[in-house]
């Protein structure tokens, strides 16, 4: 179904940071934007869709020294840091270059990954490590595997839905036509009616960690990718009881997967990271 | 990044540590008691109880080279001399095996069990010995109050933090190439065979579920992988069985500590924060390899220990190990050892001492340093 691709080399290897790669496909302007974190740097590197530009830009990441959350958003033009306080208000300002577009972000759900120790929100008692964020809902999940369902009404959240975890982090979040994906640390993908947080469906996915998972808009494929060096497609069927069913696996030989994103709104081609590794693979249809 | 990570990354690459010398020793034919003597005296380094304590404390990891100076020191905490090259090359064995260990646990936990391997395996050392067998049971107490009931979520913080430090380190060691774990570009290989971590499923399934919860489909697909599933989980205890066998001692007299650790050494961007550390994790770092030197003794029958097989190769590898130059404009060095003798940098050492860990308690930790010296 997809078939490997001339991988896409960075200026330096990608940490092991779940959900490490952002895309943002500008096809207007027939450009695809790809940003990867090496510690306290972030690769970007933008290629125009006819393969025939490559430019390399790396720039500075804010750190997470102090132990503190700050949710990380990479965009066209830099790079903006989110910050999450007590209170579950998301706000967000940009701390990225002068020239950072701010109108690109139309909603937070773009490549956000957020860590921290003993940090506390309403709704969770750990750490969060994801946000997702469609319309005007919002979900984010934590180390415990607690997955909490927002709505946003003007500025304000509330509380819709919780998913009760079994102790198992959940690292990855996507949301789809009214359908939540989420990877969990022990290697299972659950999939949920949105509306309702009931599981539609359980896959024991992967053989470790998975560290990210995307859904590309047009299609409804997901793809998840795992420190055991598999990436597999699924596909998506939304209903009361959203399903899901197995497309496509293969394996990037020892390679700890930290990445995933599709390149395509129709899932015609996705690409990958992994871990200490400086290359970005690609599988397209 | 998980502040606990600290003391973990010394345990590990301290128990690596003794592992190579202990073969070297050996291979060497260093008489027995000289032998023990030196690893009595590393291990007892090593887990000063003061200089445990300051580890245990939540904190950043230090840069790749303020931690490469406690080694330094701890190597040379007994009658034993490395020349550089031969620590240089310790250090690469040491710090490979143990990003081997991380890269390859089954779940985020299997760190601490790797840490007790370390831990089982230092105790049978320093067998007899009460004074330090005391200390190593004090390591563990510590071990298990901070690590025995963090959740799978902090474990995987302090394995991404660890994988971290390690990121773009890619030294060769032939004892993994030989046994096939490690590829000619220095990547460990990720068998798709084996366990997968206790507890969780073997991939190849999808459960379907109706509206009111009930199983209604159970379909497969293929895992392309041919897992097992383990059917112990490693225990924590004093005396347990840790299960994984990662962190065990992997030399013996049949495999050696090989000689060549192939290398290419080349500057990348990670370099940087070797460049430019943290001025106030540099000092105070200073301050817990200078409580580790003081300890040190430079007389004695002392001897010199050899990790390559003669010490012709080990003149050549001084020539290709010679440190790549970077630029240390924005780096201060602080002579700690110098400090009687300075009052200036005493002061500024106090100063930064005081803005690190705020009030209390230094002022002893600079006490013991000046009575162990």
């Amino acid at each position: 179904m997809y078939r490997k691709e001339k991988p896409l080399p960075m200026k330096s290897s990608a940490s092991m940071i779940c959900n490490n790669l952002t895309i943002l496909n500008n096809a207007e302007k027939g450009f695809l934007n790809y940003a990867v974190i090496h510690k306290y740097l972030i690769n970007m590197i933008c290629t125009s869709t006819d393969g025939s530009q490559v430019t390399h830009r790396q720039t500075k990441w804010v750190t997470l020294r102090n132990g503190r959350a700050l949710l990380v958003l990479t965009s066209l033009k830099g790079i903006q840091v989110f910050e999450y306080d007590g209170s579950a208000m998301v706000y967000w300002h940009a701390l990225g270059d002068s020239n950072a577009d701010v109108s690109d972000q139309t909603n937070f759900g773009r490549g956000i990954a957020a860590v921290g120790e003993n940090y506390l929100c309403i709704g969770h008692n750990v750490a969060v490590c994801d946000l997702v964020g469609d319309g005007d809902s919002l979900v984010s999940s934590d180390e415990d595997g607690n997955i909490v369902i927002w709505k946003c009404q003007g500025s304000s959240l509330s509380q819709s839905g919780k998913i009760d975890g079994k102790g198992e982090s959940c690292c990855s979040l996507a949301i789809w036509k009214g359908i939540l994906v989420a990877a969990f640390g022990n290697g299972q993908i659950g999939v949920y009616d949105l509306a309702t947080g009931r599981l539609g469906a359980m896959v024991d996915a992967h053989a470790r960690w998975i560290n990210a998972i995307d859904i590309a808009k047009d299609s409804g494929l997901c793809v998840s990718a795992s420190q055991d060096s598999y990436v597999r497609v699924w596909q998506l069927i939304p209903g009361s009881s959203p399903s899901i069913e197995f497309k496509f696996g293969d394996t990037v030989p020892d390679q700890q997967l930290v990445g995933a994103k599709f390149i395509h709104e129709g899932g015609r081609g996705f690409c990958i990271t992994g871990y200490d590794c400086s290359d970005i693979s690609f599988f397209v249809q | 990044m998980s502040q606990k990570t600290l003391p973990l990354l010394f345990i590990n690459l301290g128990g690596e540590m003794v592992y190579i010398l202990d073969q070297r020793l050996r291979a060497q034919n260093i008489p027995e008691e000289k032998a023990k003597k030196v690893l009595h005296d590393i291990v007892s380094t090593m887990f000063h109880k003061r200089f445990v304590e300051e580890l245990f404390k939540p904190q950043p990891l230090y840069s790749k080279k303020a931690l490469r100076t406690v080694f330094d020191r701890l190597a040379h905490a007994s009658i034993m001399r490395l020349n550089a090259a031969s620590m240089d090359k310790l250090y690469d064995l040491m710090t490979m095996a143990f990003k081997y260990q991380v890269s390859l646990s089954l779940t985020p936990r299997d760190i601490l069990l790797i840490t007790l391997n370390h831990m089982d395996a230092i105790r049978k050392f320093v067998d007899g010995q009460d004074a330090i067998l005391q200390q190593v049971e004090y390591v563990y107490k510590l071990l298990l109050e901070t690590f025995g009931s963090m959740t799978s979520g902090g474990f995987h913080l302090i394995r991404q933090t660890l994988l971290n430090f390690f990121q773009d380190m890619h030294i060769r060691v032939s004892i993994f190439l030989k046994d096939k774990v490690q590829t000619s570009n220095g990547r460990f290989v990720l068998s798709a065979t084996g366990p997968v971590p206790f507890g969780t499923q073997i991939p190849g399934t999808i459960r379907t579920y109706d509206s009111s919860g009930k199983e209604t489909k159970s379909a497969g697909f293929p895992s392309g992988g041919n897992y097992h599933q383990q059917m112990k989980s490693g225990s924590i205890d004093l005396k347990g069985d840790r299960v994984t066998k990662l962190g065990t001692n992997m030399y013996s007299i049949a495999r050696p500590v090989e000689t060549q650790a192939l290398k290419s050494r080349t500057t990348t961007i990670s370099d940087i924060e070797n460049q430019a550390p943290d001025p106030l994790a540099k000092a105070q770092l200073d301050l817990l390899s200078q409580l580790i030197g003081g300890s040190t003794t430079t007389e004695k029958s002392g001897f010199r220990l050899n990790l390559f097989s003669s010490d012709k190769e080990e003149e050549q590898a001084a020539v290709l190990y010679k440190p790549v130059e970077v630029p240390e404009s924005q780096v201060v060095r602080i002579d700690a050892s110098k400090k009687g003798k300075n009052e200036e940098l005493s002061r500024i050492m106090g100063e930064l001492t005081v803005e690190e860990s705020g009030a209390g308690g230094d002022d002893d930790l600079l006490d013991l340093m000046d009575s162990a010296n």
